[in-house]
This record gives C-alpha cells, sequence and structure tokens, in this order.
C-alpha cells in the first residue's frame, strides 16, 4: 500500500487503464527528486501511474493511500487535479542499494507523513475526465483490513458479553427487539420475568422510548426512577410550576426557598 | 436503522456540511454523494486546518476510511 517507483509504463495487456492524459506536470509537496515532468497519467484500475518517458521512470500510487482528491481549479500553478496522500516518495524505491538503514521507526513515520500531489495536465479541458475517472478507480478499492472502519456484521454483533453499545443487540433487519440484557444496558434493572412481556420497538419506524404509557409500563422503575420520571413529567406539564390544582394557576409563593435555606443556616448556626 | 441512515443521507446531499477527517482537517462544501463506504463528493469545497482556509476545490472525493465525521453546516 505504498507508492512505488515503476522503470515501465503500464502495459495495458497487465493493467486496465481507464484514461490516459499526455503532458501532465506534477509538482509534489514535500519536492522530490524523484520526479520528471512532463509524465503521462494513467488511471487503471489497479492504480494510478505517473510515468515519464524522456526518464523512462516514475511510481504507481495505490488508491487506497490517496486521502482526497480534487478539481483545483484555481490553485497557483494552475487548473490541476490535487491529491493528498498517505506515504512518501523518499523511501519508496525497493531494497536494491545494499544496507537497508532504516528501521521500523523510520517506515512507521513515512506511513505518517501526507504527500501532496498536484498534476497539471496540459488539456485543461480534461481535469473532470481525470476527475471522475479517480473517483471511479478509488470507489473500486475499498479497505478490507482497516482497523478503523468496522464492517456492519461488526457494529451490530450480538455479543453477549458486551452491552456498551446502544444497538448491542439490535438486528439491523428485524428492529429492535429489547430482552433483559438490552434493558440493563440502556439502564434498567429489569428482572427477567418481566422482560417476556416488554414490547419490541421498532427502529425502521422512528419508534423509541415515546412516553406511551402502554409501553413504558412494562419497564419496572425503581422508586428513585418512578420519583424522577413524575418530577420530569410535571415540569413537562407545568413547566413553570403554574398550575397548583384543577388547571387554576398557583398564586405566586413568598419564596420557599429561601426560608428553607436561612432554615438551614440557622440550624447550622446553632 | 439502514432506512433511517438512508433518510439522513438523501436529507444531507445538495446541502452544506462539514466532513473532518481523522487528521483534523475540515471540508466545507455542498454535498454531492456519499456511499456507505463514507465516500464522500463535494463540491465547492473550501479546506480548513486549525480553522484557517487554505485552499479552494471544485469537485472533491475523499477517501472514506479518513472521515472521522461529517455534519451539516449552517451556512457555506
Amino acid at each position: 500500500m505504498t507508492i512505488t517507483i515503476i522503470h515501465q509504463a503500464p502495459a495495458p495487456s497487465e493493467v486496465k487503464i481507464r484514461h490516459t492524459q499526455p503532458d501532465v506536470t506534477l509538482h509534489v509537496t514535500p519536492v522530490s527528486t524523484r520526479v520528471q515532468n512532463p509524465g503521462t497519467l494513467y488511471i487503471a484500475d489497479e492504480c494510478l501511474y505517473f510515468f515519464s518517458t524522456s526518464s523512462n521512470s516514475g511510481f504507481s500510487i495505490p488508491y487506497p493511500s490517496i486521502i482526497i482528491h480534487a478539481i483545483a481549479r484555481e490553485s497557483t500553478v494552475g487548473p490541476s487535479i490535487y491529491c493528498q496522500l498517505e506515504g512518501s516518495l523518499s523511501g519508496t524505491e525497493p531494497a536494491s542499494n545494499g544496507t537497508k538503514t532504516g528501521g521500523d521507526e523510520e517506515e512507521e513515520e513515512e506511513e505518517d507523513s501526507v504527500l501532496e500531489m498536484t498534476f497539471v495536465p496540459g488539456d485543461v479541458s480534461s481535469l473532470d475526465t481525470i476527475y471522475e475517472n479517480l473517483s471511479y478507480c478509488a470507489s473500486l478499492h475499498q479497505d478490507e483490513n482497516d482497523d478503523d472502519f468496522m464492517d456492519e456484521d461488526d457494529i451490530y454483533q450480538d455479543d453477549e458479553d458486551d452491552h456498551e453499545g446502544l444497538y448491542a443487540d439490535a438486528d439491523i433487519q428485524g428492529g429492535y427487539i429489547p430482552r433483559s440484557s438490552s434493558a440493563t444496558a440502556i439502564g434498567h434493572q429489569a428482572d427477567n420475568d418481566s422482560t417476556t412481556e416488554v414490547p419490541a420497538i421498532d427502529l425502521q419506524s422512528g419508534e423509541w422510548f415515546t412516553g406511551n404509557a402502554e409501553t413504558d409500563a412494562a419497564f419496572e422503575l425503581s422508586e428513585q426512577g418512578q420519583a424522577n420520571l413524575a418530577r420530569m413529567e410535571s415540569m413537562v406539564q407545568d413547566p413553570h410550576g403554574l398550575i397548583k390544582n384543577n388547571g387554576v394557576p398557583a398564586p405566586e409563593e413568598e419564596e420557599p426557598g429561601q426560608d428553607a435555606e436561612e432554615d438551614r443556616f440557622k440550624s447550622a448556626d446553632a | 436503522m439502514e432506512q433511517q441512515q438512508q433518510d439522513f443521507t438523501s436529507f444531507l446531499i445538495g446541502r452544506p456540511v462539514i466532513v473532518k477527517l481523522n487528521s483534523g482537517v475540515d471540508y466545507r462544501g455542498i454535498l454531492a454523494c456519499l456511499d456507505g463506504y463514507m465516500n464522500i463528493a463535494l463540491e465547492q469545497t473550501e479546506e480548513y486546518v486549525n480553522g484557517q482556509l487554505k485552499n479552494k476545490y471544485g469537485d472533491t472525493f475523499i477517501r472514506g476510511n479518513n472521515v472521522l465525521y461529517i455534519s451539516t453546516a449552517k451556512g457555506h
């Protein structure tokens, strides 16, 4: 998955070339002496190639190393295709020059380094074609062993020992069916017996904990939980505490909170 | 789940979004395309490094495995 120096132009018999763009000037940051201009850009299904026939050298770029590619019409070097890559051009020569001085540390550093390439085609009208082909070929190469990327099987896996995730027991096709373990994960201390009554909640139709009495009644709340729920419900219905009984606004009370505080101070002083 | 994800995706198409990469660089642009691998195509893209505008691109293709998150942007 690194940039490789090549000494032969890619052959159509070996790779499937989708687009060939001659007369391309390449600017690389950080600057590398390995770049010989001008060259030809080959967009193949397998790799992206830049090859200069005058020096008979170039390099191949694997698509997964391209972080972004873009059309840069307002670039300082002229309308161009900009690529940001993982890797570097310094250590790309196959180890043919005897001793390999660089240790593993150096290689790791190289993996973290970012390389910028700006391809300036002589024919400016080719920018869109180059971009489209690059995008298509990039999408052909999805990472198979990328630690950062979890496929759906991993995310929605039913792992009995791991209920940290909200969707630990969610079935992507069958909707969300809370069981005793998932109810625990959400924060309820549910009895195993009571969970059979828990109705299934269908995520696909956008349902969740709805405040529906029938649904929520099936969850057993602790005393504290019930008290919290009652308090929250009263806040929703009567956010400012204006309604006391029978929907009649309550008269302003004489700041009972302050009195209580004073009482506390008094008892503390005593 | 899948349905909601698709709804969110189609909701975002054509809207200004902010895409943050693992490297910390932000890309702001109009979302043209988003696939299941989080590969993202933006139009009228602005590249922000440490909050500062560094570059402007037309169409931009961002490889999904570099994407930390995508969010809607209020203005563009």
